[in-house]
């Protein structure tokens, strides 16, 4: 019982935080929302009921036409002004639904800082969170217009009762009996169609995969080279297949509980209650008959609103399920700002026997790393697939709080600086980079240009990262927007056109620190050794940390750090790790070989004489 | 603006779409489609009958001399046709969801089957992708929604027919009502459904900004740009600016909109029912007294049942624009056909033949520049080839074109003699495998990520072989399923998510399967995320397995070229050199400039 409770408590919550949203958005977007919903069911309470029984009697008892004409005026001329003002309703809402959104999304948005990478990469975060963002601006909007007509029904159903309870209180018992049955079924309904909707998502999951693989672009061409059509149809039908024999058996069940639920309407409110209405008339003293004919129009009409607010009931206790995710998202304590260490300028970050594993994982991801970079210096972090070098670097950027050792920034721990501030300072292009969908010079930039100058700097930055300002898709240069998200003229880069941009962010920004995870990996010989070029130049006398599986790179460093399996195995510079004849002697080796036999004498012999 | 004027679709041609839906949907399941729109029209008939003449009888028995008795066997045929009608009303519905998920699933394949039929050449032509992508995306409920909602719109208008035909019997006058009511209603939705259509086609153009822009915020995927940049910033002022444009389209709209449904509601319900019916009802009884109380109740429900029913027509007819809007494009996705996919001719001999490629060029659609200029090549069988260049030369598109992926602007490929345009190409294709710089995992078994086909007993081991040299197998000991372990968490919790390098070696397996009937290898970069370890270990394997097939290979790691037997170096869609690297070296041009300053940290 307690458990019921809270339950409706919560529905009432949810809703009402859904309200209190719209509301803060917009104050009169709910206010009308509710107005004109409600106001339409109680205006037929009006019509259907009142007065279809006030033109009965009139009927009934002769009265003079004139006096039925003009109620009949009024209350036309009334609806008419109800109509007026209801009328604009619809475009109020279309013109500020957009400020609903502009509402949440700005709290989102300023919440977001306080958010941690750890938040983001927790799966459970997506789950909750992401998708109700994502669908929270239409279902606010689409609960304050269902409660608006909730409390319509509401509201009408127990003005229409009133009335026919003034006609005969007997009558009360017929709606009553079928209310309770509906809600007592309804409740057992919406727990079946819950049940059938959790039974069916994980087919519903691959039917939506399937589909994806053939619109996405990027399946296209392995689609056509392989059968992959093979497997995935093949999934697709047996989920599909799934999907209808669990889905019919939960609907069979449904619709018994629909039938008692509907039914019980027609035959306790309709049925039962004319057998009544027929015997007071014909056996009892009923003075009014036109009264009791009235009922029952009215009583079709009462039921109608009932069981309309039996199921707007319903609807709002599922709608507003996501609101208890998103109030636990918008109103989650923001951490009182500690007054942190701010850096203006890093000047060296150390880390002393650090170890690391991710929240959920089983085995550390690295273990007892030690390392120092002072100002100036050029690292470089080579190794295996998967031995945690991108780990590290999101360490030493503060991305994630380490479980041993520590992580020193001018001799202070990490956690006591201010993280944000600190972050800004690095240049960063990691593997999976992003570019956005929006202006290229805002992609290089990461802000709004503000005048000739920016113009400049980011040409120059793009230039410095050897990417094509001159190419044919930037068709309004570098204003062109990224991507054809939203822009049918929009440029669409490449891989290495993306890599490119990423790395043009760096040269703009002129950071402290410049940290470039395989920068390269997708760009051509020559762009390669131009972009390390630049970069070597830019990051002069500030700082550079770079991980690459091109040895030759890496050689441009002052240190290079070998790792394996978390761990550092070797560091040194490229002539002492050559000297330590292991890993990275193997793995050099291996790549040089190829250069090396085909190069002539005399060449070798150049080269040697210029890198001494 | 012009896109909208398209969008406008007349009348009748949102009619004859929707039962072009109807008649595809029947195509796959007639028995079903039937059955739904007959019982829907047995049910609506059976509710209005019970709903007006019934009703009239038991009123007139009220009101009349009727004794209880009469009424009573009145009311228990009522009383079982609502039952029946309630009963059959839930279940109908109930089924034709469950139903329906099949019917859909077939469509859905068949719309998925003949997508990757189609040229590839479609995927850059924004006008069939878009369509396609709205199609695919929205044909469940567009298929249901056609079928039900018109089996409701006819039932609502047999419903229509009995109560009218009721009314007629207690005064023909008064079925005028209704009918101008249901006139000025169809006309008046039609208008306001369009011009609501066009608002929401502007508004989601901005929305989808807004959406994306804010998006950024809260994907796991820019959470870390979203940490290290300002990012946020420019992206916060676009999400503004797309706002205030969507709320702009409302109010450019929306007067429009409002006066034309004024003037609905006004005539459709105060007017003509609220008003009118009553009134006249009222001047019969009592002014003419041609008709009595009981006469009145029964006109008077009737009417409220006219009126209910437009209310629900209503609602069907906005649907029905939606899905006559939906169809439009529909016919326009099938209408396009394919001519590579579906090439048929000439199956290619056995072992390996020439490849021959003179003065091809290419365009891609709506492009001004061809991405390929007079490309001519010869391969003998066996030759290894390296295509090496800049970002954006045309190296990938090269390798597209050679695969028959698209066919060639100007120009012509010949295998073995034969256009390539002569075989059929799926037969063509099986002489290829390929590597490409974009491969994918899909959500499947690990043996069939290798295979990409349904996997069966007597692969195993070749996939074991595969994985193998690709140098997969420390990782394969370690999945708990071996090559049945399900690969990323798509939809099965356990599944693994493989980093880069990973990923890249699976794909690169997939060339190491034994295919009889295989010739020619190509490999677009196979080896960008790998270290250099395995990078060698990998290069080594690959030439072994494909040393009686032509290989052609683009990569940026020269080291690499240096085993083929000649190199192309492309630039801006054209060959600028050729020949083996000793020829290029000796050459002294771009390439050595680029191998040099590749080998310069190398040397020591």
């Amino acid at each position: 019982m307690d458990e019921k409770k809270t339950k409706k408590n919560n529905t009432f919550r949810r809703t009402a935080y859904a309200l209190k949203l719209v509301w803060e958005a917009d104050k009169l977007l709910l206010v009308f929302s509710i107005f004109k919903n409600s106001i339409e069911q109680i205006f037929y309470v009006f019509f259907f009921v009142y007065l279809t029984k006030f033109i009965f009697n009139c009927i009934e008892r002769n009265i003079e036409y004139s006096k039925l004409f003009w109620f009949l005026i009024i209350a036309c001329l009334g609806h008419i002004c109800v109509h007026f003002t209801c009328g604009w309703y619809e475009a109020y809402r279309k013109v500020k639904t957009p400020e609903v959104y502009r509402y949440i999304f700005h709290r989102v948005m300023d919440l977001s800082d306080s958010l941690e990478l750890k938040d983001y990469e927790n799966p459970e975060f997506y789950d909750k969170y992401a998708r109700a963002l994502d669908r929270v601006v239409d279902s606010a909007i689409d609960l304050a217009i269902k409660f608006g007509v909730y409390f319509g029904n509401v509201v009408s159903t127990i003005a229409s009762l009133v009335i026919i309870v003034m006609v005969d209180p007997v009558l009360l018992v017929f709606m009553i009996v079928p209310m309770f049955v509906s809600l007592y079924f309804g409740n057992k309904n919406g727990k079946c169609n819950y049940e059938r909707e959790n039974a069916i998502t994980r087919d519903k999951r691959i039917a939506d995969y399937v589909k994806r693989v053939y619109y996405e672009k990027k399946y296209a061409a392995e689609v056509r080279l392989f059968d992959i059509n093979s497997i995935m149809l093949e999934k697709q039908e047996d989920a599909v297949d799934r999907m209808e024999k669990v889905s019919m058996k939960y609907r069979m069940k449904s619709a018994l509980f629909s039938f008692i639920m509907k039914g019980s309407y027609s035959i306790f409110a309709g049925i039962i209650a004319y057998f009544y209405v027929v015997a007071r008339v014909k056996f009892g003293h009923a003075t009014d008959i036109s009264s009791y004919v009235a009922m029952i129009t009215a009583m079709s009409f009462s039921t109608n609103q009932l069981k309309q607010a039996v199921e707007n009931r319903i609807f709002l206790s599922n709608e507003s399920r996501l609101f208890a995710n998103l109030e636990e998202f918008l109103e989650r304590p923001i951490k009182e700002k500690e007054e942190k260490i701010l850096i203006d300028e890093i000047k060296s970050i150390e880390l002393k026997n650090v170890s690391f594993t991710y929240p959920g994982a089983k085995s550390e991801t690295l273990k007892d790393i030690s390392f120092k970079w002072n100002k100036g210096d050029r690292l470089a972090i080579v190794g295996y697939n998967g031995a945690g070098k991108t780990t590290l670097i999101k360490l030493l950027m503060g991305l994630y709080e380490i479980q041993s050792g520590e992580i020193l920034v001018n001799g202070i721990n990490i956690q006591d600086i201010d993280g944000n501030s600190y972050r800004k300072r690095f240049g960063t292009v990691f593997q999976d980079l992003q570019v956005f969908a929006m202006p290229l010079i805002e992609n290089v930039l990461m802000r709004r240009p503000e005048g000739e100058e920016d113009y400049k700097t980011a040409e120059k930055a793009l230039k410095n990262a050897q990417f094509e300002v001159n190419h044919p898709g930037l068709i309004k240069g570098l204003d062109t927007v990224v991507s054809r998200e939203f822009d049918e003229e929009g440029f669409v880069p490449s891989g290495g056109q993306a890599q490119k941009i990423a790395i043009a962010r760096v040269f703009a920004a002129k950071p402290d620190m410049v940290i470039l995870d395989e920068p390269s990996s997708a760009l051509d010989p020559l762009a390669e050794y131009n972009m390390y070029n630049n970069m070597m130049k830019l990051s002069e006398g500030r700082g550079v940390i770079f991980i690459s599986h091109r040895l030759s790179s890496a050689r441009m460093a002052d240190k290079i750090y070998l790792m394996k399996d978390g761990e550092v195995v070797e560091s040194g510079t490229h002539e002492e790790l050559i000297a330590l004849n292991k890993y990275y002697h193997e793995m050099f080796t291996l790549q040089a070989e190829n250069y090396q036999e085909s190069l002539p004498e005399e060449m070798l012999k150049g080269a040697e004489a210029f890198y001494g | 603006m012009a896109k909208n004027k398209e969008d406008k679709i007349s009348i009748r041609r949102l009619i004859s779409n929707t039962a072009f839906m109807i008649k595809y949907a029947a195509k796959y399941d007639k028995p079903l489609i039937i059955k739904i729109f007959l019982m829907n029209l047995i049910l609506k008939a059976a509710m209005s009958l019970n709903g007006t003449f019934i009703l009239k009888m038991i009123i007139d028995g009220l009101t009349g001399e009727a004794t209880f008795g009469d009424i009573a066997i009145i009311l228990l045929i009522s009383l079982a046709l609502v039952v029946c009608i309630e009963w059959i009303n839930q279940i109908l519905e109930e089924w034709t969801k469950a139903k329906i998920i099949k019917l859909d699933g077939k469509i859905q394949r068949d719309l998925v089957e003949k997508n990757s039929k189609m040229d590839l050449i479609y995927y850059d032509n924004p006008d069939y992708y878009d369509t396609y992508v709205f199609v695919a995306n929205n044909a469940d409920h567009m298929i249901e929604g056609a079928v039900v909602i018109s089996s409701k719109i006819f039932g609502g208008i047999v419903a229509l027919l009995v109560a009218a035909a009721l009314i007629l019997t207690i005064n023909p006058f008064l079925a005028v009502f209704p009918i101008v009511g249901f006139v000025v209603n169809l006309i008046t939705r039609f208008k306001m459904e369009e011009i609501e259509y066009t608002w929401w086609l502007e508004f989601k153009k901005h929305l989808r900004k807004a959406d994306y822009s804010k998006r950024v915020f809260y994907q796991p995927e820019y959470a870390k740009e979203c940490k290290l940049t300002n990012v946020k910033e420019p992206l916060r002022l676009q999400f503004d600016e797309a706002l205030d444009a969507a709320s702009a389209a409302g109010r450019k709209y929306t007067p429009l909109l409002t006066w034309i449904s004024l003037l609905n509601w006004i005539t459709v319900f105060t007017v003509l029912s609220f008003f009118a019916v009553p009134a006249y009802l009222g001047y019969l009884a009592l002014v003419l007294r041609k008709i009595a109380l009981g006469e009145v109740a029964s006109a008077n429900n009737a009417a409220n049942y006219v009126r209910g029913n437009l209310n629900e027509i209503n609602y069907c007819l906005v649907d029905f624009q939606i899905i006559g809007q939906y169809a439009e494009k529909f016919r326009k996705l099938l209408d396009y056909e394919p001519v590579i996919e579906v090439a048929d001719g000439l199956t290619p001999d056995k072992g390996a033949g020439s490849l021959e490629l003179s003065n091809v060029s290419f365009r891609y659609p709506n492009t001004e520049k061809d991405t390929l200029k007079d490309i001519s090549i010869e391969i003998k069988p066996g030759e290894k080839i390296a295509i090496v260049g800049e970002n954006g030369a045309g190296k990938t598109t090269f390798v597209k074109l050679l695969m028959r992926l698209y066919d060639v602007t100007d120009g012509s490929i010949k295998y073995n003699g034969h256009d390539i345009r002569e075989y059929k190409t799926k037969e063509y294709r099986k002489k290829i495998s390929a590597v490409f710089q974009d491969y994918n995992i899909y959500a499947t078994t690990l043996a069939e990520n290798v295979l990409l086909r349904t996997y069966k007993k007597e692969d195993e081991k070749d996939v074991i072989a595969a994985l193998k040299k690709a140098d997969f197998s420390k990782k394969l000991s370690k999945l708990p399923d071996g090559i049945f372990t399900n690969l990323t968490r798509e939809f099965s919790e356990d599944g693994v998510n493989l980093s880069g390098g990973e990923s890249q070696k699976i794909a690169i397996s997939r060339v190491f399967l034994n295919d009889e009937d295989r010739a020619i290898s190509i490999l677009d970069e196979p080896s960008s995320a790998l270290d250099p370890v395995s990078e060698y270990k990998l290069n080594k394997n690959l030439i072994d397995h494909a040393q009686n097939d032509t290989v052609i290979f683009i990569s940026h790691r020269l080291s690499t070229t240096r085993m083929a037997d000649r190199i192309y170096l492309f630039e801006n869609g054209s060959i600028i050199e050729q020949g083996s690297h000793e020829e290029l070296m000796a050459h002294n041009g771009r390439y050595r400039e680029m191998f040099d300053r590749q080998a310069k940290n190398y040397i020591s």
